[in-house]
């Protein structure tokens, strides 16, 4: 049962109007307009770079959230769906592949920013830095989606509400994941009280996420 | 007499401060094809969406014996939208809905009943490229996957040529003629040879017929 | 005829809690403006800390009793419990808001520029206004009351949380920024300034619980009305 849902997912984010190339077509537009209009004039700093990282997966994360909330209550998919999976299967598959979706997109992120921005060197402490964090906002942020995503079919505007939602919500995973991204570049060494908060994050979301399909069906 | 597989005792609905149903009993049972009727926005569907989370509420208690059956799909339902993933291909959507089901129906009496209803050519196309008429046959094809001990449909004739109606009542009465349906339909005149028993909403109260 | 008479609150409660704020607040308000000494290179705007620091506690909490509201509609299903939540969320919009206004008015004489975005602090109220918001915007966007009641408590603990990372914001941030400490931390105040603020934190509390007492009522005959113009419909 799980295998087919997996399976649905992908085929579902796959075959979605915008799809992977058109996210990766609008991640490159919005890193050269940032590399055009800032690193022409003075070569932005490490911190502006993670900056831009998390903005640029914010903005993956909610149009993937949006296009697969829209699939679901089209044709009243999820309907259906739910009468033989549990809601916490559900909801674990969902997070899941956007999740790991939003970790390929990532790397191809992290390759468009060393070719953009000069002052972000291809080495492996980098690497590793970029990925200690990304790990559990991005895991943060896929619950956190899916979780608002549900909401959002309660409302007349449905998808139209989700930014108004992901956007306070998010704020505090993106602030803490940036935060700990800085001290790390700026020491060199891991901070385990971020990735604690980081993960924390993490566990929160999911926690909400599962009670409320428990308790909010129709 | 038949047993019943669904009990429903003083069922209360509310949608906000607006009472839909005010203590409605019925029951529904084994091989009965139930007909619901009502004037427009009575609660028809929504008693139906009610059903649908039967498991969860307490108004409602199902046979034993089904519920302990690990093989045996309670419900199925076909509501006004088809319940399919239009960007996704009509065979995506059938192998998805038929591999989550306990029992799933065998792929030879899938392509039976796609051929039944003419959409083996558009296997492969996304259900967004099908017409009105095919998206319901294929919303039709999948709710029977289920092979269900209760069959829930909402007005499942809407779109459906005069063939396509005959073929699928004709299903209903041969291939699902043991399983429970209970159906909402305006065109009582088509349905009435298969009925055996009729429930009418009416101003929030239900009325066996 | 048929009448129904609901009561709401014992009445003595009322002209308690009115007595207390018609008596605190005006000495409150008199004091911060002529009692204690200001800190000299801020002058007279540095009486503003008296207002702010008062309203900001109240606004850091309240989505905290909103959350633990919202939770017991959750348990319960109570729809009274909804009501609370709501008007608590109402209540840290206007105390956050306050919050917001108060201090830029502050930092322009204390900083220079009425807004700093590398303070933490700062930031972290900026947010949590945002977070309030998009609770007001999402309830009024949901049709079904009992989803509506579902969701709003799920969004007052994230608020709840924000309201958190705001008070922990100079705290567990390095370089939080420009912002004044902990006002609780050693060596705080002077004598004269520590019961001028005091007496400010109860006048405003008061205020808040009055607010609060209002605005409820406000809201449940509000719902009262609708359950009753429904009745009669059906």
């Amino acid at each position: 049962m799980f295998k087919y849902l997996l399976l649905k997912e992908f085929q579902l984010i796959g075959r979605a109007k915008n799809g992977l190339l058109s996210l990766i077509s609008l991640l490159m537009a919005f890193l050269f307009i940032f590399h055009y209009s800032l690193e022409n004039s003075g070569k932005l700093d490490v911190n502006s770079i993670v900056g831009l990282k998390w903005a640029g997966i914010f903005l993956l994360a909610f149009i993937l959230i949006s296009q697969v909330t829209y699939e679901e209550r089209e044709s009243g998919a999820y309907r259906i769906t739910r009468l033989y999976i549990p809601s916490h299967l559900e909801f674990l598959a969902k997070s899941f592949v956007l999740f790991l979706l939003l970790f390929f997109v990532e790397i191809f992120l992290l390759l468009l920013l060393f070719l953009f921005f000069e002052n972000l060197h291809f080495e492996s402490e980098n690497l590793f830095g970029q990925f200690l964090y990304f790990i559990p906002g991005t895991l943060s942020l896929s619950f956190l989606g899916v979780t608002l995503s549900q909401m959002s079919f309660a409302t007349r505007l449905k998808e139209v509400v989700l930014p108004i939602l992901l956007i306070p919500l998010s704020i505090p995973v993106l602030i803490a994941g940036m935060e700990a991204e800085r001290k790390y570049f700026s020491k060199g060494e891991v901070n385990t009280s971020s990735l604690i908060v980081l993960f924390a994050f993490s566990v929160l979301y999911l926690s909400l996420g599962l009670l409320l399909r428990e308790v909010g069906e129709d | 007499m038949n047993t019943s597989i669904l009990s429903c005792k003083n069922l209360s609905y509310t949608i906000g401060y607006k009472k839909i149903f005010k203590n409605i009993s019925f029951e529904i049972f084994a091989s009965d094809l139930t007909l619901l009727t009502g004037e427009n926005g009575s609660g028809k569907t929504s008693l139906l969406k009610l059903i649908l989370q039967s498991t969860r509420k307490k108004e409602f208690s199902w046979d034993k014996k089904l519920l302990a059956d690990k093989e045996q799909n309670l419900i199925s339902y076909l509501g006004h939208e088809n319940g399919l993933y239009s960007s996704l291909s009509l065979r995506e959507n059938l192998t998805f809905f038929n591999g989550i089901l306990k029992n799933p129906m065998p792929e030879a009496k899938i392509n039976q009943l796609l051929e039944i209803f003419q959409l083996t050519k558009r296997l492969e196309d996304p259900v967004s490229t099908f017409s009105e008429g095919m998206k319901k046959k294929s919303g039709i094809i999948r709710a029977l996957l289920a092979r269900p001990a209760l069959l829930l449909l909402d007005e499942p004739l809407n779109g459906l040529d005069i063939n396509s109606t005959q073929a699928f009542l004709k299903i209903l009465y041969t291939d699902f003629a043991h399983t429970s349906i209970l159906l909402v339909a305006h065109e009582i005149d088509k349905i009435s040879p298969f009925v055996t028993r009729r429930l009418h909403i009416y101003k929030g109260e239900l009325n066996h017929v | 005829m048929n009448t129904r008479t609901i009561q709401l609150y014992p009445l003595w409660l009322d002209y308690l809690l009115f007595a207390l704020l018609i008596g605190l607040f005006p000495v409150a308000v008199l004091l911060s403006l002529y009692y204690p000494n200001v800190i000299l290179e801020q002058g007279l705007s540095h009486r503003i800390f008296y207002f702010h620091v008062s309203v900001a506690w109240v606004a850091l909490y309240a989505p905290a009793f909103s959350s633990l509201f919202g939770i017991l509609y959750i348990i319960r299903r109570d729809p009274n419990w909804d009501t609370l939540s709501y008007s608590m969320s109402k209540l840290s919009l206007i105390f956050s808001i306050l919050v917001l206004f108060s201090g830029p008015i502050w930092a322009y004489s204390a900083w220079g520029t009425p807004w700093d975005w590398t303070d933490a602090r700062l930031q972290s109220f900026f947010i949590l206004v945002v977070s309030l918001l998009s609770y007001f915007v999402f309830r009024s966007l949901i049709t079904d009351l009992n989803k509506k009641a579902m969701y709003s408590s799920f969004l007052s603990v994230l608020c709840a949380l924000n309201a958190l990372l705001t008070w922990g914001a100079i705290r567990w941030i390095e370089n939080p920024g420009n912002h004044p400490g902990s006002v609780l931390g050693k060596g705080g105040m002077d004598k004269d300034m520590k019961e001028t603020f005091w007496i400010n934190v109860l006048a405003y509390h008061i205020l808040f619980l009055v607010l609060f007492l209002v605005i409820y009522r406000k809201d449940k005959l509000d719902a009262k009305l609708v359950q009753v113009r429904e009745e009669m419909d059906n």
